[in-house]
């Protein structure tokens, strides 16, 4: 009796328990308010953007006047507050209001007759990508280092940009992050603090303008857009001006989800043309098929953003390695310019970078850049890898592209930038259109392709005591006079002998190494550089050839010849290959890697493809040609 | 001297290192799947089961302690399997090994065990198979991860191994003792009980209350062993 009536004690007050605990979700929770409209609010554009900002808006013809920047009505909000436990940011862009109610009280409010609709909103754990960094390197550089630093501005074209005059002056850049610590002493930034060019700080998650707190992350990441070392830009827009926000929190997460919308339209007031977010919401919040451009409210409001004339530049996610796999919000925005990482070791998909595509079948990410690279730390430098800082990498490049035209729109900036990329019309969901590069935005007379000159064993024989140098990787016909010397430049066998290691350096090099400037004759000093993937597009002879052949069946054979020299880009031994549908959806991609010495190769020989289906289309991609054959029926 | 008749093999072998290596490497090969948009599998998908490991220390009032609390502890290891009926409400079962140690307070307050006249330390263990279901709730909307919990259920369980062990000294021939008796008369061998926790993602502080006795009253000194537990337990991410 005394065991029965002991169970029944504790089942009751399990049961207490349950209950209780089954009221707890319906405890106050997080939503989002919309109004019906904005009529009667007065708003005037002068007061709200500055002139600068006008001018900007009116050259890429946006009207400042347009109704999503009148305030919200004051006295929906108070109506609102009545009935809620908090009221938090209000915004222009939704007309809508961040509340903390109870559902009961929900109730209440949605039956306001200028309540146009509500949504619940939820926690989420801060989304900062970081994959990993390494021990701060204090302010040494190792020769990994300075190497590392040249190629992550190189391969997206700094020095055409710089030979240009184009380091995104005039261009204004919002940085979206945890914490800027730092910035106001950090040697990196000493030309921007001198240039006044920290137009403005707003830390959201404490209502307070000192930005100087919180995690290193946005410090790495606006060194990576604008940061300097010594003389060595580690980003590309060192000219530009910004805007600082902190927008992330760890203790109140539901606060985030408002802190980016308010950011992005305070951004906005203030001028901003690009909007970079190394942030993004995965599992914490969302499901996989959430992921359509539409659902996460996030993804919502950037694409606002973008609607607002800004260029919203969004790293892929660090997923790909984990069962999450595909890019966050707000980089599965349509308008939103998602960066994925690249290994700078081989050119080509680093492991943890988000993959493609959306829920929707968009492609994703849109273009990519290095996914490790050297940054500012709180204190001295570090090299840091994540999707995080080859967004910040890009947004630089966007703002040097855009300073060639600010009358460009936001969306023809963002095509252009996708057609820059080394591997486009191709396409996949690792790369997307590849490694965007200056070609297509600069004037001929400034670009200037860099060529390594190198010495061959051979030409000792030939020319005895004087060794020619000539360019690497081209047939002394095919030089183009005006980019490099169509002369060989001759040289004394013992100063080749002196430079023979460097020499044997370049001739099989395949990595971006900045290279001294040598100097044989004092008056007359030889830069030695490489090429990189993007300048391939200054050249217009096909340095492939390759025949695709689809029988009635479905199978393909692919035959592939080089043209046009030895391999010239680091990205030239891979053959990229993708299989897509009739809506010009992939089902299959692969990345190939090609010996140098082979380029006449069959590829059906390596590569066990699947049978095609009717009507879809195999692509091939190798040193810059794109080459597509679609599976069609017998009778067509 | 080698033998002939291997020279075309060690020839083979000798010419190996001299075959450049010129095969072509497929470095990325990607299929879309709409497995990866499934929400069939996954922390807040229909099906979800991870492995976890967990620590319990008994909790008795001080008047009525047989055991030292902290000198006395529970290990377990299991799996979890969590099926979903809907964004707040889920259900399930694990299955786990409890690896169990209790730390006798007063010597020989079980069963005398007189090989000696006293015991400097006195422990009861258990290895054990246990089963156990759970009703969740979870609080609001969430993504694919655990999020914050409640956790209820029973569970029952068996004593595959059992042990009682006495430690001391004999001071007439300054010799130390280790005695142990396996498969105990007096413990009964299978169990149930209630839990409950609260969890978020994959930590867990849990507690358990024993229903049945551990001990046979009648072949034992003093009381019981604690009935109530409570712990830790941490999930561990991939399964």
């Amino acid at each position: 009796m005394k065991k029965l009536a002991k169970i029944k004690r504790v089942l009751a007050g399990l049961f207490t328990g349950m209950l209780l605990l089954m009221m707890l979700p319906v405890s106050a929770q997080h939503y989002w308010v919309y109004f019906t409209d904005k009529n009667g609010v007065e708003f005037n554009p002068e007061s709200w953007f500055d002139a600068a900002t006008i001018r900007k808006m009116e050259l890429r013809g946006i009207s400042p006047m347009a109704e999503m920047n009148y305030p919200v009505r004051e006295d929906y909000v108070e109506a609102v507050a009545g009935y809620a436990d908090s009221v938090g940011y209000a915004s222009r862009w939704f007309n809508a209001v961040a509340v903390t109610a109870s559902p009961e009280a929900m109730q209440k409010i949605a039956a306001l007759s200028f309540v146009a609709g509500w949504e619940a909103s939820a926690a989420t754990e801060p989304g900062i990508y970081a994959e990993t960094e390494s021990e701060n390197s204090g302010t040494g550089y190792t020769e990994t280092d300075h190497n590392l630093v040249d190629a992550q501005t190189g391969i997206l074209g700094l020095p055409s940009w710089q030979a240009c005059g184009m380091d995104g002056t005039g261009i204004r850049i919002a940085v979206f992050d945890g914490g800027f610590p730092s910035w106001k002493e950090h040697p990196a930034f000493e030309h921007l603090r001198q240039g006044e060019r920290i137009l403005h700080t707003w830390d959201f998650t404490r209502n307070k303008e000192n930005v100087d707190r919180g995690v290193s992350h946005g410090t790495s990441v606006l060194s990576c857009i604008a940061g300097i070392s010594g003389n060595r830009p580690l980003g590309l827009a060192t000219g530009a001006s910004f805007l600082l926000a902190i927008t992330e929190v760890r203790s109140e997460p539901f606060v985030e989800e408002q802190n980016w919308l308010a950011a992005a339209e305070w951004a906005h007031k203030h001028g901003a043309d690009i909007i970079n977010s190394s942030l993004g919401y995965t599992n914490n919040r969302y499901f996989t098929d959430q992921m359509d451009g539409k659902t996460p409210f996030v993804t919502r409001a950037a694409n606002m953003a973008a609607a607002q004339g800004m260029l919203v530049v969004n790293a892929a996610g660090n997923e790909g390695t984990g069962d999450w796999k595909i890019i966050g919000a707000p980089a599965d925005g349509d308008s939103v310019l998602s960066v994925g990482g690249i290994d700078p070791s081989t050119y080509r998909h680093i492991d943890f970078s988000s993959f493609g595509p959306t829920f929707d079948q968009r492609m994703k990410p849109n273009v990519v850049a290095f996914g490790t690279a050297m940054a500012a730390a709180k204190n001295g430098y570090k090299s840091v890898s994540g999707t995080s800082f080859a967004s910040p990498l890009m947004a630089g490049f966007a703002a040097c592209a855009w300073q060639t035209d600010t009358a460009m729109s936001n969306m023809e900036l963002f095509r252009r930038i996708e057609e820059s990329g080394h591997l486009y019309p191709y396409f996949d969901y690792a790369h997307g259109y590849g490694i965007p590069g200056p070609a297509t935005f600069l004037p001929s007379e400034c670009f200037q392709p860099e060529v390594a000159f190198v010495w061959s064993e051979d030409d000792e024989d030939d020319y005895g005591d004087d060794i020619p140098i000539h360019p690497f990787g081209l047939d002394m016909d095919e030089i183009v006079a005006d980019t490099v010397a169509a002369e060989p430049v001759m040289l004394s066998v013992e100063d080749a002998e002196e430079m023979d290691f460097m020499m044997d350096s370049l001739r099989y090099a395949d990595s971006l190494a900045a290279v001294a400037a040598m100097q044989f004759d004092e008056e007359k000093p030889i830069e030695i550089g490489e090429l990189y993937p993007s300048d391939q597009q200054q050249y217009d002879e096909r340095r492939a050839v390759i025949n695709i052949g689809i029988d009635d069946e479905g199978y393909a054979e692919i035959s592939v010849e080089c043209q046009g020299g030895d391999v010239r880009f680091p990205t030239d031994k891979y053959l990229y290959l993708h299989l897509k549908n009739s809506r010009g959806v992939l089902s299959r991609y692969l990345v190939v890697e090609i010996p140098e010495e082979k380029c006449s190769f069959s590829i059906s020989e390596m590569v066990p493809l699947p049978l095609l289906d009717k009507y879809e289309t195999l692509c091939i991609h190798f040193r810059g040609v794109t080459e597509c054959e679609v599976r069609l029926d017998d009778e067509e | 001297m080698v033998s002939i008749k291997y020279l075309p093999i060690l020839g083979m072998l000798a010419i190996l290192p001299l075959i450049p290596l010129t095969a072509q490497e497929v470095v990325l090969d990607e299929t879309v799947s709409e497995e990866v948009f499934s929400r069939r599998f996954g922390p807040n998908g229909q099906h979800f089961v991870y492995r976890y490991f967990s620590w319990y220390i008994p909790v008795s009032r001080l008047s009525e302690q047989v055991v030292k609390p902290f000198a006395s502890s529970e290990v377990d290891f299991g799996v979890l399997y969590k099926y979903r009926l809907n964004n707040y409400l889920s259900t399930g079962g694990d299955f786990r090994a409890e690896f169990v140690s209790y730390r006798m307070k007063n010597m020989n307050t079980l069963q005398p065990y007189q090989l000696l006249p006293e015991w400097e330390k006195e422990r009861v263990t258990q290895i054990n198979i246990t089963l156990a279901w759970f009703g969740r709730v979870n609080f609001g909307k969430r993504g694919n991860h655990l999020g914050k919990y409640l956790d209820a259920g029973v569970f029952g369980g068996y004593s595959l191994f059992n042990s009682h062990i006495f430690l001391g000294e004999d001071k007439a021939t300054d010799t130390k003792v280790n005695t142990q008796r396996n498969y105990l008369p007096y413990l009964h061998r299978w169990a149930w009980g209630f839990h409950a926790g609260f969890g978020s993602n994959y930590l867990k502080i849990s507690a358990r209350y024993r229903m049945s006795d551990y001990l046979i009253m009648g072949k034992v000194n003093g009381g019981d062993l604690p009935k109530l537990m409570i712990g830790l337990e941490i999930g561990i991410p991939e399964m």
